[in-house]
């Protein structure tokens, strides 16, 4: 049964919520519309920001303010707005709905829900545009937050707090890592936010049931803006989800928020803008597009513990073309990002995945949120897989090699396949000390070429059924001493024979 | 008052009556204004709309049954 009561009390609670218009409020009228963007006459008092309420129930955005007219962007009501029709300012700013009901649930950048799972129940609302954490307010990046890649929390670990940006051309899985990271969280208390900008509808559903299928939602707002979104919508989605995510860390807990991608946020700004008629400079960027990100990704810290110890921990996306970090965005992003995990076609062509550059990647701050065993482990890393690169373009020249060389390429080979990992198969700290410690040992020249990534999986559910107690000894705090790692490398052998008896299975799988 | 002080555009949907006109001269007064135009529309339905200069204050029926409308 509809309950009347129920109904009369939701509207009225809507009608009181809805701008007054008794209250005199400044009124102008449209003299342009076109394109989404409506030009007003009168408006006095406006503020830049401001939301207006136009005739007809529709919202815009007050964004150029002149000294005769008022520019502003609607949200929607495009076709209907008429020549003439009334326009009056709300004395208010957007504001995102935010609050724990978001969670598990996909909205609009104003906080509406779009997956069909009823109202959403916040009592609360941030302003979407919010001066970022002011310096002294801010703690040290001090803990790790895992991807469960091993690749990545090895070489360009990602602390929480920290602004990491993933880059990369189309098809090279810079989504995949961001979903990765989102599912790893599972019981490590983040708070996760994946934020979309004029995505195709299509792939945010495939990702919307990875993370739903991943039992990631319980702890994951989606806020959406797709392609055929008006371009408003789609310039203020991720202030939207950081103005979600400053509630959350405000509450001094942990967030990561993913934003998919800011190349195209970047192009909707460029819309916007060049239909505002602000001057065009590079690339038809209008001048502000580096404040744009920079205001956008400076929201992203590590409180102090006095502020309660909350942080946001922005993962934004951004997509190159034919592999040119050097163009105007990318470069941008870069300079205010606090390191890059640059994602290469070739590598994820030639079957490295995740295709993952790690001489181009860089973490700046990330490393001293590493977790102490992990860090001592995985230092040398780096070093030797430079130093097999290097060897191995030099062999492309066919000269005969001396044994000692040929361990180092064999190595340096077997290395590079260790890191490779199968999407949504994430490490933890231990089992990823365990892969680090073989793949650097002596134990790695018995195991066959091509064989390595298949060795690491069968070695880890080897250790997961038969050896919990070699695990469930590893301090990733701490130090591995030598009578542990030689525990880790005598079960890889003991593995290693077994895999080799049952050896015809282990070719075909 | 000053010389260019505003006129008020008041709208109504039928001939108001004395009481109101006082309370339309004591509220448009508040606002530096000591003149009211009137105008008697039936399509606001009910109520009374005050322009003066760009500020409205539109307390007319319809544009409540409008704001319901938006949420129905």
């Amino acid at each position: 049964m509809i309950d009347l009561n129920e109904i009369g009390r939701s509207l009225k609670e809507k009608i009181a919520a809805s701008p007054d218009r008794q209250a005199g409020r400044s009124t102008g009228r449209i003299v342009y519309s076109g394109d989404g963007i409506i030009k007003i006459t009168g408006l006095s008092d406006v503020q830049y920001n401001e939301l207006l309420d136009v005739r007809g129930g529709y919202r815009a955005l007050a964004l150029n303010l002149e000294h005769d007219s008022v520019g502003a962007v609607l949200f929607s009501g495009e076709e209907s707005v008429r020549f003439g029709d009334y326009v009056y300012s709300t004395g208010k700013t957007l504001e995102m709905k935010v609050g724990e009901a978001l969670l598990g649930r996909v909205v609009d950048p104003l906080g509406e829900p779009l997956d069909g799972l009823g109202e959403i129940d916040a009592e609360q609302s941030r302003p979407i545009e919010y001066p970022a954490p002011a310096i002294m307010d801010r703690g040290k990046v001090n803990k790790p937050l895992q991807t469960g890649i091993l690749a990545i929390d090895s070489m360009i670990p990602i602390g929480r707090g920290q602004r990491e940006l993933i880059i990369g051309d189309r098809q090279t899985g810079k989504t995949a890592i961001a979903v990765d990271t989102i599912l790893n969280q599972k019981g490590e208390n983040v708070v996760c936010i994946y934020v979309s900008i004029g995505q195709k509808a299509s792939s945010l559903a495939k990702t919307v049931n990875t993370l739903r299928a991943g039992g990631a939602m319980e702890y994951t707002c989606v806020v959406c803006s797709t392609a055929d979104d008006a371009v408003p919508l789609q310039y203020i989605a991720p202030y939207s989800g950081c103005a979600l995510a400053e509630y959350f860390m405000y509450a001094g807990k942990d967030v990561l928020i993913v934003y998919d991608d800011l190349s195209k946020h970047a192009v909707a700004y460029r819309a916007m803008s060049l239909l505002l008629k602000r001057p065009a400079g590079r690339e038809a960027y209008p001048g502000d597009v580096f404040y744009l990100h920079s205001r956008l990704l400076e929201r992203a810290a590590k409180l102090s513990e006095e502020k309660g110890g909350g942080s946001i921990t922005a993962l934004p996306i951004v997509e190159t073309l034919a592999g040119d970090i050097s163009a105007y965005i990318p470069t941008n992003v870069i300079s205010i990002t606090d390191g890059q995990i640059y994602l290469e076609s070739e590598l994820f062509n030639s079957g490295v995945r995740p295709a993952v550059n790690v001489g181009l990647s860089v973490s700046r701050v990330g490393g001293s949120a590493q977790r102490k065993a992990i860090r001592k482990i995985s230092g040398q890393l780096r070093i030797n897989l430079a130093q097999y690169r290097e060897l191995a373009i030099f062999m492309q020249f066919g000269s005969e090699l001396d044994a000692a060389t040929q361990k180092t390429l064999s190595r340096g080979a077997k290395l590079t396949d260790t890191l490779k990992q199968r999407q949504y198969l994430n490490y933890s700290v231990r089992e990823m000390i365990v892969l680090l410690i073989v793949a650097q040992s002596e134990t790695i020249d018995a195991i066959p070429a091509q064989k390595v990534t298949m060795f690491n999986e069968g070695f880890l559910d080897y250790m997961r059924m038969n050896k919990q107690d070699v695990l469930a000894e590893i301090d990733p705090d701490g130090e591995v001493g030598e009578a542990l790692k030689g525990r880790i490398l005598a079960a890889a052998e003991e593995y290693l024979n077994i895999a080799a008896g049952g050896g015809e299975e282990g070719e075909n799988a | 008052m000053a010389k260019n002080s505003l006129s008020a555009r008041v709208i109504v949907s039928e001939k108001p009556d004395d009481d109101i006109l006082r309370m339309v001269a004591a509220f448009i007064k508040e606002r530096g204004c000591d003149r009211a135009e009137y105008t008697i529309d039936p399509d606001i339905l009910g109520g009374i709309i005050i322009r003066i200069g760009d500020k409205v204050y539109d307390g007319s029926v319809r544009s409540r049954l409008e704001t319901v409308r938006r949420f129905l």
